[in-house]
């Protein structure tokens, strides 16, 4: 096991994030072995059953039915037997874990802090998965940059008949997000890979609402009375934060990684190829540290993990001086270097 | 001799010697800068040794001294310099050599010196064989490791950063 964690905070109401990452299929083999049966499964699923973080951060939060998950970013299993899913792939997931709570009916549980989640089985009653999911091919370098605002959000009652979500859905958090040099949301390229649905998509194809907004505002289509959904936002705890994971160790499968940049207090949409070249360039290779990325935000990342020494180390170069990780197990140089599809 | 002097060191206590000398040590030159630098104190440590230098504070002004042979300070100014580009590709600590890793140095190979008050020469060369290696990227395929710790270079004009990739391994805690 190998991880760096540090438990130092960092703004990430607004953030961006590019990561090369890269996942064994000996790794893929092992989560899908803890992927939960959707029938049997308990409420809430535990964390990282049927997924593999890359990143995580936050503390996990004691609800009625047992602890929440941490935010991560990572891979989850689609559950092949799933009409929904219709996957059978490990594809791209997230869970951004919050510390506050909206008003909202008491069956969806009071005092369950929200969360915004794509690409993960929660339950077998709860299913935010994507439509279309967007595969990680196992033994292949990957470039994930990701991006978020996070504001409030509310729902209100269903307008009449042939309304669609976004009638009863007022504010929401805006998610970027680009693989392998691809945008997935907003206006995505190409146009058919847009497949953050159904909790995102609105206000413009970027907008996200947390899990309960989405079931509330759910219910509201459905003519189910209930009362409107409100809440005020943020913020995204930051500490513990870790690579690939901050927490649930036992579940920490072995993943390669390069070249990470994390910019706090400040968003950027994907959907702009010029954004996207700040980290990855036309030949598929990260831009080094100091490059077009830190040009065109005429500042250096708040954290960057640059190079295998740094990596074995925890030493970040970024900005953040006084944020630097502990390092734990076993982490080792690895090749290919970073480059997508080797 | 009843008030003679009696002596305030007892035997048990050492003697209290003359102070020594202080011979300021040239310092380990890495640039051209230091290079002068090293180079100006090695002259003043020559002074001193050969009673032409800064006197001891109680033994009176010193009073400079006409030698044959010395016309006081020097003052260098560069003549002269050779420079080629190499090539130097990292090494590990088990001394294995990593092609993914390099930097392209313009290195220095001599600079000629020369003093404007006395015409000497001073000539700083290199000592290590010439690799044969010219031009960035290595024809020759480039030095591996160390030589970068004792080089001169004067501008590091590439570099490609290698070993961006970790593995984190298997296994529960």
């Amino acid at each position: 096991m190998g991880y760096i964690i540090t438990e130092e905070s960092v703004d990430l109401n607004k953030a961006v994030i590019s990561l090369w990452f890269r996942i064994p299929q000996a790794s893929y083999d092992i989560a899908f072995g803890r992927t939960p049966d959707p029938v049997i499964l308990p409420v809430p699923s535990p964390e990282f059953h049927g997924a593999i973080p890359i990143i995580s951060f936050g503390p996990q939060y004691s609800v009625v039915n047992g602890p929440t998950s941490s935010s991560w970013i990572g891979v989850c299993y689609n559950n092949a037997s799933s009409p929904v899913w219709g996957g059978g792939t490990f594809g791209l997931a997230f869970n951004l874990q919050f510390d506050t709570t909206g008003s909202r009916p008491p069956e969806y549980g009071t005092g369950v802090p929200e969360n915004i989640m794509m690409g993960v089985t929660y339950n077998a009653l709860t299913t935010f998965v994507f439509p279309k999911p967007i595969p990680v091919s196992a033994d292949k370098w990957h470039h994930l940059l990701i991006s978020w605002d996070i504001n409030g959000m509310s729902t209100r009652p269903f307008p009449g008949t042939g309304g669609d979500y976004s009638s009863v859905i007022g504010g929401g958090s805006t998610v970027y997000v680009a693989l392998d040099n691809k945008n997935l949301v907003g206006q995505p390229d190409p146009p058919s890979e847009n497949i953050f649905w159904p909790c995102g998509g609105y206000f413009g194809g970027n907008g996200f609402i947390t899990v309960s907004a989405f079931l509330v505002a759910q219910e509201s289509i459905d003519h189910i009375p209930q009362p409107s959904f409100g809440w005020g936002g943020g913020p995204l705890p930051s500490s513990p934060f870790g690579l690939p994971t901050a927490g649930k160790i036992n579940f920490n499968e072995a993943v390669e990684l390069a070249e990470f940049q994390l910019f706090a207090g400040t968003s950027m949409d994907t959907a702009d190829t010029s954004v996207r070249h700040m980290f990855i360039t036309s030949s598929g290779k990260p831009v080094p540290p100091g490059g077009t990325g830190t040009q065109r935000l005429s500042r250096d990342p708040d954290i960057l993990l640059h190079g295998v020494g740094n990596w074995k180390q925890g030493r970040n170069t970024g900005a953040l001086d006084a944020l630097q990780f502990q390092h734990f197990g076993t982490i080792n140089k690895f090749k290919p270097e970073p480059e997508i599809g080797k | 001799m009843a008030n003679a002097p009696v002596c305030p060191i007892s035997r048990s206590q050492p003697v209290a010697g003359q102070a020594a000398r202080l011979l300021a040590p040239a310092v380990q030159a890495t640039d051209l800068p230091s290079l002068i630098t090293a180079v100006n104190q090695l002259a003043n440590t020559v002074r001193q040794l050969i009673g032409t230098g800064i006197a001891p504070n109680n033994m009176g002004a010193a009073t400079p001294v006409k030698q044959v042979g010395f016309v006081g300070y020097p003052e260098w100014d560069e003549e002269a310099r050779v420079t080629d580009d190499v090539r130097v590709f990292h090494e590990d600590p088990n001394h294995q050599g990593d092609k993914s890793q390099w930097v392209d140095v313009t290195r220095i190979r001599s600079i000629r010196f020369r003093d404007r008050n006395s015409n000497d020469v001073f000539l700083w060369e290199y000592n290590r064989p010439d690799p044969g290696i010219t031009g960035p990227g290595g024809s020759g395929g480039g030095i591996t490791g160390g030589p970068l710790e004792e080089d001169f270079f004067q501008r590091v004009s590439d570099v490609q950063w290698g070993g961006l990739a970790v593995e984190f391994g298997f296994g529960a805690g």
